[in-house]
């Protein structure tokens, strides 16, 4: 009702056309790649629908690939992810609540450090964190990934802008009279408040783990260690799929890039589609509780 | 009595709970936070060269860097591009997500789905994707790019390519952003918004005087990240020129520098004082925008 | 550890020498070795692997992209561990980083490989050699030769040209006769490897690790300016990079019918390209190479290389023979030369390799003499250089940008920005 006055219903929906044609044109295309040739991607029309015969070259080229070595890949981007994740997730949420809600001396320190942290370009870190992992023994590791990922600024700022922003600070005040322990506020009144911020930090956290590639390209010289991220770039460089110019007879073409492509974001749509439930839900619970 | 001795209790806790909250975050801030940027800063002053032995200088690098011929050319393409790119992220962004927030539809969440989209593709594929969209003669839109092709037929030239960037950088980041700030819309509680209604505010005295106001330290925010991306512009250009070599410098922005000397030259004390220089301004801009915005002070209205 | 690289970090000059006399002493005949590779050569050393029992070999597949692998050796090098003992470049010219401080990775290998398996690489060593070491073994090369679309020549009229004058006038008519069509591109390698790099023209020419010859305004450079800059003015000589998008098209079409391009060029640029690629042109059986057009003032018809990878060993190598052994094996082994994608840069396996090219039907006629020929011929002023990349970007952004209306000035500009990039890569810089 608002809103509709200036922006009417069919306005709207106008942009929201526009929107998807603009954001999904390139998805399309890319789902769409993996049904043709290489010189298929050429002389076809861009947006045709190729065969489900070169679809299935194209999967048995990718997957074939190495006896298969993509879903090592993949199972190891599932792995480092998840913990990494459960990790950043559980540091990054009672501090975002703490530096909002708990403030104590030095706390602003804390969060311009933090944000600081976040605008520092990445290639300074690039030998710092190798140097630190080797220090450890921990280069061509697992760990050596995971470790630096589960420090996640982005998500204790999104957790700390939203409990300042959306979570009363008398309802924390009554809890506390009541006699809840620090934590069991977090726990018992913050936490569910703040679902909707939480399922935000987990997704991005999610995301930037997914898609890290600077980390484990630096790290991990193992194949059977690589994500799917650094194993599909080592591939598609070896053997010229996208800028040509490196002379190869492993069948990996623009069809199988596009198709790892598909691969590889799968994933992470389908947690945003579960993550965008979960922002919905919020919405419930603020209404009823705000 | 019992309730003052509570409210005593709660002071002399609050510090310490604050703390143990934090302290697991401390740790990784320190561990791949800090410590790292430290060391990685402290680089910027150790000069090597493939002829003489490493020495500390304090300025060394940084002339070296400041000399470099690439650095003015990358200076305004980055330029070039925050004039285009940080409008054209902003408005699609707030549009969208307030156009979402003003009536959750099913086709609303469907529009945000897809607006995310794009920015999940990264790395090879991207530059895949990418490749294949700027280039006129496969491009879903070549029509549209060939008005803008040269004689060689190819749409990447340095007349075109900031935009193109902006376009690029718009499609991958616009997602991200639209889920934080619709998070932020729906986070304001629905009383503050029906009372402004019953009030007699117009759609656009909500938008202006209720929401964006009340999400202003998300505004702040999203600037501050945008500017250092911005300024720290490295994927798009690297992702097409991976694609389509020989169309654009592999040094077009300053970022792509810093990488170059860090990679190609094995030169981590340039790298690191380019970084630094570039640190500098977003941070400089970073502290204007928090100042201006009261940006940690928000609660204490 | 410390001290060993103290003792480096002092003997300046021969900090490699020593290195190398080091671990010869140190040599474990027992010690695993890690040898990087991409995945193109993975199968080969896997092989090699199966084939050498006795050997601890862990093979890592990298990424050979520019910068990818020197980063790498870097970092390791400065951490002080995980350093590689054998790693192939695809990007040769990474080898200059290498060799400077402060990584001084490879090892001198003419000391410790046999004189008659070096004399096997034949001119190829001239690259990979600094002040007398062999610091590369050379696995294959992409010398230039004219490949042309011979039916369509004979049906023009047209022969390929002897020299560049013929190249030039060649252009000019099928500009006029036949617009649209082109005779190849100069973008970025294509034009610096193959034209710049036959000619001679002093620009990458590195005659030690800190000093280089560079001088735009040579005749050498000015003789390919004069042929190249009327040829992309009037279109018979393309901009665009061989793989973009929209010369691609321009390949598949049968629009380009003649190219001085590398040996590779043929089977994975015009063969994949003209293959089912919806139009009716197939370079099937069309395609044939023309020995090099020669320079005005040349008494040799000099080939330029674009690409070509190199194997380096490292000199941390605790087990010398073992990485030694595995770089001389995947550069010789005529099992690999068989099955081996491009050109080999070891004489005996380019024999071997090219059997199979002379009987193979795509081409229009035997490349094989003009392969060989072109392959012994490779202009030496080139060298690898740690300014590789700027060199090509900075032609691109000059020449390229510019050069169809004002090649003087380009040249100069091109030069200009080279003298930066090479000082800033510390390099002393003679004209």
């Amino acid at each position: 009702m608002r809103t509709d006055k200036i922006v009417g219903p069919a306005a709207r929906n106008l942009l929201f056309v526009l929107a998807i044609l603009f954001f999904g044109l390139p998805i399309v295309w890319l789902l769409l790649a993996p049904t043709k040739t290489t010189n298929g991607l050429q002389y076809m029309p861009p947006m045709a629908f190729g065969s489900f015969q070169q679809l299935g070259i194209s999967a048995s080229n990718l997957f074939g690939y190495d006896n298969g070595i993509i879903w090592t890949w993949a199972l190891n981007s599932v792995w480092y992810t998840a913990l990494s994740l459960a990790v950043s997730l559980s540091v990054a949420v009672p501090a975002g609540y703490a530096l909002a809600k708990l403030p104590f001396k030095g706390s602003n320190v804390v969060l311009f450090v933090t944000l600081l942290t976040m605008i520092v370009p990445s290639a300074a870190l690039i030998l710092p964190l190798y140097l630190e992992m080797s220090a450890f023994n921990l280069t061509n590791t697992p760990w050596s990934v995971i470790l630096p990922l589960t420090f996640h600024p982005f998500g204790v700022y999104l957790i700390y802008l939203y409990a300042k922003a959306s979570v009363p600070d008398s309802i924390i005040e009554a809890a506390r009279l009541d006699g809840c322990s620090e934590f069991g506020i977090m726990m018992r009144i913050f936490v569910p408040l703040a679902w909707p911020a939480i399922a935000m930090v987990a997704f991005f956290g999610f995301v930037g783990a997914w898609n890290a590639f600077f980390l484990p390209f630096i790290m991990l010289n193992d194949q059977s260690l690589a994500t799917l991220q650094t194993g599909l770039q080592i591939l598609v460089s070896s053997t010229g799929a996208i800028s040509g110019g490196n002379p190869s007879s492993v069948p990996i073409h623009a069809p199988e890039v596009a198709l790892a492509a598909i691969v590889s974001i799968l994933p992470i749509l389908m947690v945003f589609l579960f993550a965008q439930r979960y922002l919905v839900a919020g919405q419930t619970a603020g209404a009823e509780k705000g | 009595m019992p309730s003052k001795l509570a409210t005593r209790a709660k002071t002399r806790l609050r510090v310490p709970a604050g703390w143990g909250f934090v302290a697991p975050y401390l740790v990784v801030l320190i561990a791949f936070g800090i410590a790292p940027a430290v060391y990685g800063l402290y680089q910027a002053f150790s000069v090597t060269s493939p002829v003489s032995d490493p020495y500390f200088s304090l300025t060394q690098n940084f002339l070296d860097v400041l000399r470099d011929y690439r650095l003015p050319g990358a200076s305004w393409n980055v330029a070039k591009y925050l004039l285009i790119w940080l409008p054209l992220l902003l408005v699609v962004v707030f549009v969208l997500a307030l156009a979402m927030d003003a009536k959750r539809t099913k086709f609303a969440a469907l529009t945000r789905f897809v607006t995310y989209v794009p920015g999940a593709v990264t790395g090879s594929s991207a530059a895949l994707l990418w490749l294949f969209m700027s280039s006129p003669a496969v491009s879903p839109i070549g029509p549209f790019l060939k008005l803008f092709a040269d004689k060689s037929g190819s749409f990447l030239s340095d007349q075109t390519f900031a935009l193109l960037l902006s376009v690029m950088g718009t499609a991958a980041g616009a997602g991200g952003w639209i889920v934080v700030v619709y998070g932020a819309l729906v986070g304001i509680p629905q009383e503050v918004i029906e009372s402004a209604v019953l009030d007699g505010a117009s759609a656009w005295d909500t938008v202006w005087h209720i929401k964006l106001p009340l999400i202003r330290s998300y505004i702040a925010f999203i600037l501050i990240i945008s500017l250092a991306q911005g300024f720290q512009l490295f994927v798009e250009p690297t992702v097409i020129s991976a694609g389509a070599p020989g169309q654009v410098s592999r040094t077009w922005s300053i970022n792509q520098l810093v990488y170059s000397y860090a990679t190609d030259q094995s030169n981590y004390g340039r790298a690191s004082a380019l970084a630094i220089l570039l640190l500098l301004v977003c941070v400089a801009l970073a502290v204007l925008i928090i100042t201006k915005t009261k940006f940690y002070s928000i609660g204490d209205r | 550890m410390r001290k060993d690289s103290t003792a480096l970090a002092v003997v300046a000059g021969s900090a490699i020498a020593l290195a190398t006399a080091f671990s010869a002493f140190a040599d474990d005949p027992k010690a695993p070795i890690t040898v990087w590779v991409d995945a193109n050569r993975e199968p080969q050393a896997q092989a090699y692997k199966a084939a050498h029992p006795d050997v601890n070999i862990t093979i890592d597949v990298v990424d050979p992209s520019q910068g990818s692998n020197t980063s790498k050796i870097a970092l390791a090098v400065k951490a002080k561990s995980g350093i590689p003992d054998v790693v192939f470049l695809g990007t040769p010219d990474e080898l200059a980083t290498l060799s400077a401080r402060p990584i001084s990775f490879p090892m001198a290998l003419n000391t410790v490989v046999p004189k008659a398996t070096m004399d096997g690489f034949g001119t190829t060593l001239a690259r990979c050699t600094y002040g007398g070491k062999v610091m590369c073994l050379g696995n294959d090369i992409g010398q230039t030769v004219f490949w042309y679309n011979k039916p369509q020549f004979a049906a023009w009229g047209y022969t390929p040209p002897k020299t560049f004058d013929e190249f030039k006038a060649l252009g000019d008519k099928l500009a006029k006769e036949h617009p649209g069509y082109n005779l190849g591109t100069v973008n970025g390698r294509y034009g610096v490897d193959a034209f710049f790099g036959s000619s001679g023209c002093p620009v990458i020419d590195a005659t030690s690790l800190a000093d280089v010859r560079i001088n735009t305004a040579d005749p050498k450079c000015a003789r390919v300016g004069e042929v190249i800059g009327p040829m992309i003015a009037n279109g018979s000589l393309s901009t665009l990079d061989l793989f973009d998008k929209n010369y691609t098209t321009q390949v598949a079409s049968g629009k380009v019918v003649g190219m001085i391009g590398a040996s590779w060029v043929a089977d994975y640029a015009f063969k994949p390209m003209t293959t089912n690629s919806g139009t009716d042109f197939d370079a099937k059986g069309k395609f044939a190479a023309a020995p090099m057009p020669t320079w005005s003032g040349e008494s040799s018809n000099w080939s330029g290389a674009v690409g070509g990878g190199i194997w380096v060993v490292s000199n941390r190598a605790s087990n010398v023979k073992a990485a030694v052994d595995f770089a001389v094996g995947m550069t010789t082994s005529p099992d690999i030369a068989k099955t081996q994608a491009t050109y080999p840069a070891y004489g005996p396996s380019a024999d071997i390799w090219l059997k199979a090219k002379a009987v193979d039907s795509w081409y229009a006629a035997d490349p094989s003499s003009v392969l060989k020929d072109a392959g012994s011929k490779i202009n030496p002023a080139d060298g690898y250089v740690r300014y590789q990349t700027q060199a090509l970007d900075a032609f691109n952004q000059t020449v390229i940008a510019n050069g169809a209306t004002d090649m003087t000035g380009s040249l100069k500009a091109w030069g200009d920005q080279l003298l930066q990039a090479a000082q800033s890569a510390g390099y002393t810089v003679t004209q």
